[in-house]
């Protein structure tokens, strides 16, 4: 098979290949790279989601960006505006940063995609979601001034991104889990916050006092290292210390 | 439950085939819009439901059929051969342990129920019973991430392409014990699926 089609599925098989040796998200996200700039994208951003409403900088598994257009990035708050990241996170397919075309209506939208385009001469991008079992899982976004752009291109690009996305979730499920900071009685009553009930609601669903309860939320909160309670559920759900 | 049927028992089937091929009109003629499946409005059916087929069917106790699938040999002329070979880069998978899956099917509102992940577990409890290495398939590539997720083992067998409108991949599902027991372990099930009276059936 020496045509065009043989040689980009022999490269997506190497990928894959390579993906299923990697030990590591930093050996996977080393193969996500390599298939970028082989297909010349030299933007590379990869985000996945862990199902919690995160920071921009908590979903990144991998930013290949130069440094001012991260920084602008960052400090616009684009991320925020970006049409390109509901997309990815609402629909499975790829597409064609071209296809994207938001509306008059979402002008910060057109103007993050103009500067992309014009300032940062990213001329054209390309996204592969991953959505499994529960929807939405990660994203691989990627933009260059001088890419191959062809179907094939895209496809292998898909078709490497879903092995990544999949070998990222199996080491993940091999990591050692993360020691609890928390008491059982405090894991128990940021669970009931967490479900939207009151002090007083958990102080007779636990059958303890209220005060029990406001201190017990204190303690969790300074071991969390946060402010506020939303903030205590959201950190104790992302260390896995209750779940949803 | 899952029911296999195949040459040898498929007398004490008619009704259940004839659901199943309903069910088949309803999601691939009707829903999918795949027209030139249409045999009499009611029935889907194509060449490759001849005898050589076995058919494995989710079905609750009144006989309803809630989904099911159909496996070939790939030794014959399958669809990966005739209609497909376009999306193989390589070799077409052309051995005796080696089956092919399509016309994969679930009622619309079966879609997440226990009677599918039992059709997912049947695909490796059946191929494990039956020695099988693996199936080829061609499925959407939107659907490759679910079922790694279920714990499936895919080798892509060509790059996605656009087949009529419809993105589609050829790939090969690699049947082993790891691969049961994960699967087993994402659909919460750990007793077998197969209905074991059949299997006798089949024998006697």
């Amino acid at each position: 098979m020496g045509s065009f089609k043989g040689m980009h599925f022999q490269s997506a098989l190497d990928a894959i290949e390579a993906i299923r040796e990697a030990q590591s998200s930093a050996g996977v996200c080393d193969v996500i790279s390599g298939v970028a700039a082989r297909y010349g994208y030299d933007h590379i951003c990869f985000l996945a989601s862990t199902g919690v409403r995160q920071s921009f900088d908590d979903k990144v598994l991998l930013k290949v960006w130069p440094k001012p257009w991260a920084e602008q990035y960052a400090v616009s708050n684009f991320y925020e505006f970006d049409p390109l990241a509901p997309r990815i996170r609402q629909r499975p397919e790829s597409f064609a940063w071209s296809d994207v075309r938001p509306d008059a209506s979402e002008p910060i939208a057109n103007t993050i995609m103009q500067i992309a385009a014009i300032d940062y001469g990213l001329k054209y991008g390309l996204c592969a979601p991953v959505h499994g079992l529960s929807g939405y899982q990660a994203g691989l976004s990627l933009a260059g001034r001088d890419v191959e752009d062809t179907s094939e291109a895209g496809s292998a690009i898909e078709l490497v991104t879903m092995y990544a996305v999949n070998r990222l979730v199996v080491i993940r499920s091999q990591l050692p889990a993360r020691r609890p900071i928390l008491s059982r009685r405090e894991r128990e009553v940021l669970s009931w916050v967490a479900a939207g009930k009151t002090a007083w609601d958990t102080s007779a669903i636990l059958k303890i006092s209220e005060d029990t309860v406001n201190k017990t939320v204190s303690a969790a909160m300074h071991k969390l290292n946060v402010h506020t309670r939303a903030q205590a559920v959201a950190e104790a759900i992302r260390n896995g210390e209750i779940d949803l | 439950m899952i029911t296999v049927v195949h040459h040898g028992n498929r007398n004490h089937f008619d009704e259940l085939m004839d659901r199943q091929f309903r069910l088949r009109h309803e999601v691939f003629v009707r829903e999918r819009g795949w027209t030139d499946l249409e045999v009499d409005g009611i029935h889907e059916k194509d060449q490759y439901d001849n005898e050589a087929a076995t058919y494995l069917i989710a079905a609750d106790e009144r006989n309803a059929v809630a989904g099911g699938f159909r496996l070939y040999p790939t030794t014959l002329p399958h669809m990966l051969t005739e209609q497909f070979p376009a999306l193989v880069d390589g070799a077409i998978p052309q051995r005796s342990d080696v089956l092919e899956l399509t016309r994969f099917a679930m009622r619309r509102s079966e879609r997440r129920s226990r009677h599918y992940f039992e059709l997912l577990v049947a695909i490796q409890e059946y191929g494990l019973a039956e020695g099988l290495s693996g199936y080829s398939s061609v499925i959407s590539p939107l659907r490759l991430p679910i079922l790694q997720g279920f714990g499936f083992d895919i080798e892509p067998l060509g790059l996605p392409q656009l087949i009529q409108g419809e993105a589609a991949i050829a790939v090969f599902f690699a049947v082993s014990e790891e691969a049961l027991s994960r699967v087993r372990k994402a659909s919460f099930i750990d007793a077998s699926v197969l209905d074991t009276a059949i299997a006798q059936r089949r024998t006697a």
